[in-house]
């Protein structure tokens, strides 16, 4: 009897994993979708976000991270512009059938395919665009994981207030969601500090001549200068606020690319000692998690795209999404009403930190991961805590 | 703070009036206005980058002004002469080699905005508390040296007469002997050199990127327009008070409506102005 | 009598054929006819009163943010739409006020000096428009895309069939070509010039703004970048393209300017479909120099 059982029992055994690996995409492939720029202005950082969101599907398929669904990554390229977004996602839906979606990068794009996503009931994880309440205001397809502006400016408000000492401030930003919701914010929160704002100036934000608001600076004398300003932009205003020789503070809110942004910009940057927020930037303070990620991506990117890359938010959060969908596939399964289930009730560790949802669908910023990077002198950063 | 204000609008028009002068000398032997001028200045920017590590600076702008020559002749023919006559399909067609040229551009220099360094820009000059990197003394000195070649060209040489005749009435022009087509080339030739140029001077200023061609000519068709279409003089006149005109207005007025300042003006002057401030000498025929 | 059967049978495979095709090319059609509405604009605006206009985005933005604005307030949709064609056919004719008195380039560059200052005031109107931020879920939900696709081939066909007629019918349509055609002709004709130019100005921007209230409508969401300077460029080209003065080869243009680059998407997700759709463009223009209704007048001989 007792030999039975145990032969049974290590039958069983054996059977059992083998059983489970036959299990991994067995039960079919789940396609989702992922809008990015790909060509276009923003091209260069679509291209190797698609990369890290490939390496992600690929460990999800290896490691059965989707409980026992297959993943099929389907990109569209959306070029960082709502009519485009807005045609992508149909084409993505209903000719390439996918069933779930993540996108876009710019914000009036993310509006776009939110749109659609509601339309089609297809449910949306917005990933990169950090524009306050897009999954608000979308409704209830529309998940978002990025750290939305808000948040990022209440951190980056407490930061200023612990670390700068400061009684006037000049705020420049430009006119796109980023500068208009940190201009409003900041203005709120420098009030309810009792600091004054001796300076208010909104950019158009194709306008790349920054030194008739640069002009502005000495004549209003603040003791610091925040500005919300977005990649090429801000390096231009980099560029001409060092060669104009004003002593005061910088501190800017809308991390450039880092790394891309130091090549540009990094001796006039370091030479005004330039401060700035960043969700993510490579350096010994990564995480392993962080780490390892990051020299996967390089490896890659240096393979597909022949050049040096190095990682930028973008890409970890490009990753990351496509580990938030497996995740809610596995837990609710890719049907839309059990997956929205599942999405809202997300709680995991990925590469930029802990992501939980809240009732309005947009992520807990207090696990993700926000830095601040001060530029040395000789152009290298630091991260400053 | 005045100061400064005139000195940054004085290197904003010097910009402007490069490309400007393009613009103004091809529309006045062909009659129509060129939507690629943009992507000259765009080119004219990545050539000069790319062939700075091994010519040095002022023999990359030689050679982006050699490969715009180039460009110049291939727009001539693509875009403008097949369509004399029918302007508005000239216009079109250069739209149309616009789009052609910032793809090839987004091929082979990506589209990565990229920093064009040279060694002006590390250092400034100041006065008090006005302050000018030594780029931007450049770009106005150099601009201001172009433009008075240019103008001597215009208004003293063989060729000068030749385009000034054609730009007045080209059937009359030919009937005198002139080689319309010959004419006709060398001015678009020019005015895309001035394009180059324009890149190569102001592309340090800030990144470049395949996309930068667009805002560029917005500003030069206001300074056309306030200067006279064809009018190579008038246009030199009206970018300076364009660039003039917007840099007071970003502090005075307001930064977020820069252009529309620009442009808000130009309406203006088109109301009490129809025919611009430099009234076009060519007459209707009754 | 068989040209009316044909103009029936031709009207009837229009009506029911595309209901065949899958929903993503029913989106490009029906995006494509909203866009031929603009185009129309330019049509009577350029091809039959011969006024140059690149603002004409601006109008479409102020059709297109009029319905917005007022839907998401709880007005009734149709209601909005109307309001944003009356805004614009008011713009129209504000604008027209001093353009009339202008000529060829200046008007040009004039409008679109209004197109930029339209962009601009939707963009910096934050508490109105929501700017940069952008309108979302427009409540026009529920109609479905057949449905969609039948009204929009139906008011392009009777805004084209109300464009042919001018054209080759009425009074009006003469004058217009008289006023393109020689404008001082006419004024000695004793025709009021101006009058006729701010008219053609008003019905233009009307179209325009028809054009941007259906946008809204149909695609429910909306941000000031969908009405930039590029977007009047574009509208001009499909028109040039199609045949300044033929409002059918426009449409023809814009459903094919707007499908074709998707359809070249099997070239790759890069630069090299621009390139062929630039080529595209330069090609029509070298061959058939009255556009695509050119062609189609030749071969309807």
């Amino acid at each position: 009897m007792k030999s039975y059982s145990a032969a049974l029992a290590a039958a069983l055994l054996l059977i059992a994993p083998s059983a489970a690996l036959a299990q991994a995409g067995s039960k079919g492939a789940v396609r989702v979708g992922v809008l990015l720029p790909l060509t276009g202005n923003t091209a260069w950082a679509g291209k190797t976000n698609r990369i890290a969101a490939a390496i992600a599907a690929e460990e999800v398929n290896a490691q059965d991270l989707a409980g026992g669904y297959k993943i099929e990554l389907v990109f569209g390229d959306s070029q960082c512009e709502p009519r485009a977004a807005h045609d992508q996602a149909q084409r993505l839906i209903s000719q390439e059938r996918v069933q779930l979606l993540i996108g876009e990068w710019c914000s009036s794009a993310s509006i776009a395919v939110a749109q659609v996503a509601n339309d089609e009931k297809v449910p949306l994880l917005v990933n990169i665009s950090t524009a306050d309440q897009i999954a608000g205001d979308a409704g209830p397809y529309a998940f978002q994981s990025s750290m939305q502006n808000r948040y990022s400016q209440q951190r980056e408000a407490a930061l200023l207030e612990k670390d700068f000492k400061f009684e006037s401030v000049a705020i420049i930003v430009e006119n796109n969601d980023f500068g208009l919701t940190f201009r409003k914010n900041m203005i709120a929160l420098m009030q309810k500090a009792g600091k004054k704002v001796v300076l208010d100036v909104t950019q158009d934000r194709n306008d790349t001549n920054w030194y008739a608001t640069i002009t502005r600076i000495p004549a209003s004398k603040p003791d610091l200068v925040i500005v919300s300003i977005s990649a090429v932009q801000a390096a231009n205003f980099v560029k001409q606020y060092a060669e104009a020789g004003i002593p005061t503070p910088l501190f800017s809110d809308y991390p450039p690319p880092p790394r891309i942004f130091e090549r540009q910009v990094g001796m006039q940057a370091g030479k005004i000692g330039l401060v700035r927020a960043a969700f993510f930037v490579k350096s010994e303070t990564n995480t392993p998690a962080q780490k390892e990620f990051v020299a996967k991506l390089e490896a890659r990117a240096q393979k597909e795209l022949n050049e040096a890359h190095d990682v930028t938010y973008w890409d970890v959060a490009s990753y990351d999404a496509v580990r938030l969908v497996a995740d809610a596939i596995k837990r609710g399964g890719p049907q839309a009403a059990d997956y929205l289930k599942a999405m809202a009730a997300t709680k995991i560790d990925l590469v930029l930190g802990h992501y939980e949802f809240d009732e309005k669908r947009g992520a807990k910023p207090d696990g993700l991961n926000f830095v601040f990077i001060r530029t040395k002198p000789d152009g290298s950063i630091e991260v400053v805590q | 703070m005045f100061a400064q204000i005139l000195i940054n609008g004085l290197v904003l028009s010097g910009g402007y009036a490069l490309v400007a002068v393009g613009l103004t000398l091809t529309f006045g032997v062909m009659r129509m206005v060129n939507f690629a001028e943009g992507q000259s200045v765009m080119i004219g920017a990545f050539v000069a980058y790319t062939t700075v590590p091994y010519v040095g600076y002022v023999g990359a702008i030689a050679a982006a002004m050699a490969v715009n020559a180039v460009l110049g002749i291939i727009l001539e023919r693509t875009a403008f002469r097949p369509f004399r006559g029918v302007e508005l399909n000239g216009l079109i067609a250069s739209m149309g080699m616009s789009i052609i040229l910032v793809n090839v551009a987004e091929l082979v220099w990506g589209t990565t905005p990229r920093p064009f360094e040279t060694v002006y820009n590390e250092t400034s000059i100041n006065f008090g508390t006005v302050g000018i990197s030594v780029q931007r003394l450049i770009c106005v000195a150099a601009s201001a040296a172009i433009l008075l070649g240019l103008w001597w060209l215009v208004q003293y040489t063989s060729l000068g007469r030749k385009f000034r005749a054609v730009s007045e009435d080209h059937e009359t022009a030919s009937a005198m002997g002139i080689d319309v087509n010959q004419v006709s080339r060398l001015a678009l030739v020019i005015g895309a050199m001035m394009a180059a140029s324009a890149g190569a001077l102001t592309g340090p200023v800030n990144m470049i990127a395949p996309d930068m061609g667009r805002t560029e000519m917005l500003n030069a068709f206001a300074a056309i327009i306030l200067g006279g279409f064809g009018n190579v003089n008038g246009t030199i006149l009206g970018a300076l008070l364009i660039g003039m005109i917007q840099s007071l207005g970003a502090v005075y007025i307001s930064n977020a409506y820069s252009t529309s300042i620009a442009f808000g003006l130009l309406v203006l002057t088109l109301i009490f102005f129809p025919r611009g401030l430099v009234p076009e000498r060519v007459d209707e025929n009754v | 009598m068989s040209r009316r059967v044909l103009l029936i049978v031709a009207i009837a495979i229009l009506a029911t054929l595309p209901l065949t095709f899958g929903t993503f090319w029913i989106n490009m059609v029906i995006t494509a006819l909203i866009f031929s509405l603009a185009v129309f604009s330019v049509n009577l605006l350029t091809g039959l009163t011969g006024l140059l206009s690149f603002g004409q985005a601006g109008f479409v933005g102020i059709g297109a943010y009029t319905l917005g604005v007022l839907a998401k307030q709880g007005h009734p949709p149709i209601l909005a739409g109307l309001y944003g064609v009356l805004l614009a056919m008011l713009c129209g004719f504000l604008l027209g006020l001093p353009a009339a008195r202008l000529k060829g380039h200046y008007l040009a560059i004039g409008t679109l000096g209004f197109g930029i200052l339209v962009y601009q005031l939707l963009t910096n109107s934050v508490d109105i428009t929501r700017g940069p931020m952008g309108l979302i879920g427009i409540p026009t939900g529920g109609v479905d895309r057949q449905t969609w696709y039948l009204i929009m081939l139906s008011v392009c066909l009777a805004v084209l069939a109300a464009l042919a007629y001018i054209d080759r019918y009425s009074a009006l349509g003469v004058i217009l070509k008289m006023v393109r055609h020689d404008e001082i002709a006419a004024q000695a004709s004793g025709i009021n010039t101006f009058a006729v130019k701010l008219i053609a100005f008003t019905v233009s921007a009307g179209l325009a703004g028809l054009s941007g209230a259906l946008f809204a409508a149909y695609v429910r969401f909306l941000t000031p970048d969908l009405f930039n300077e590029q977007e009047s460029f574009r509208y001009m080209m499909m028109a040039v393209v199609g045949g300044i003065g033929s409002p059918l080869g426009g449409i023809v243009a814009s459903l094919m300017l707007t499908m074709i680059p998707e359809g070249l998407r099997v070239l790759g997700e890069d630069n090299y479909r621009l390139l062929v759709y630039g080529t595209m463009v330069l090609f029509v223009l070298w061959f058939l120099p009255s556009g695509i209704g050119g062609l189609i007048e030749r071969l309807r001989r």
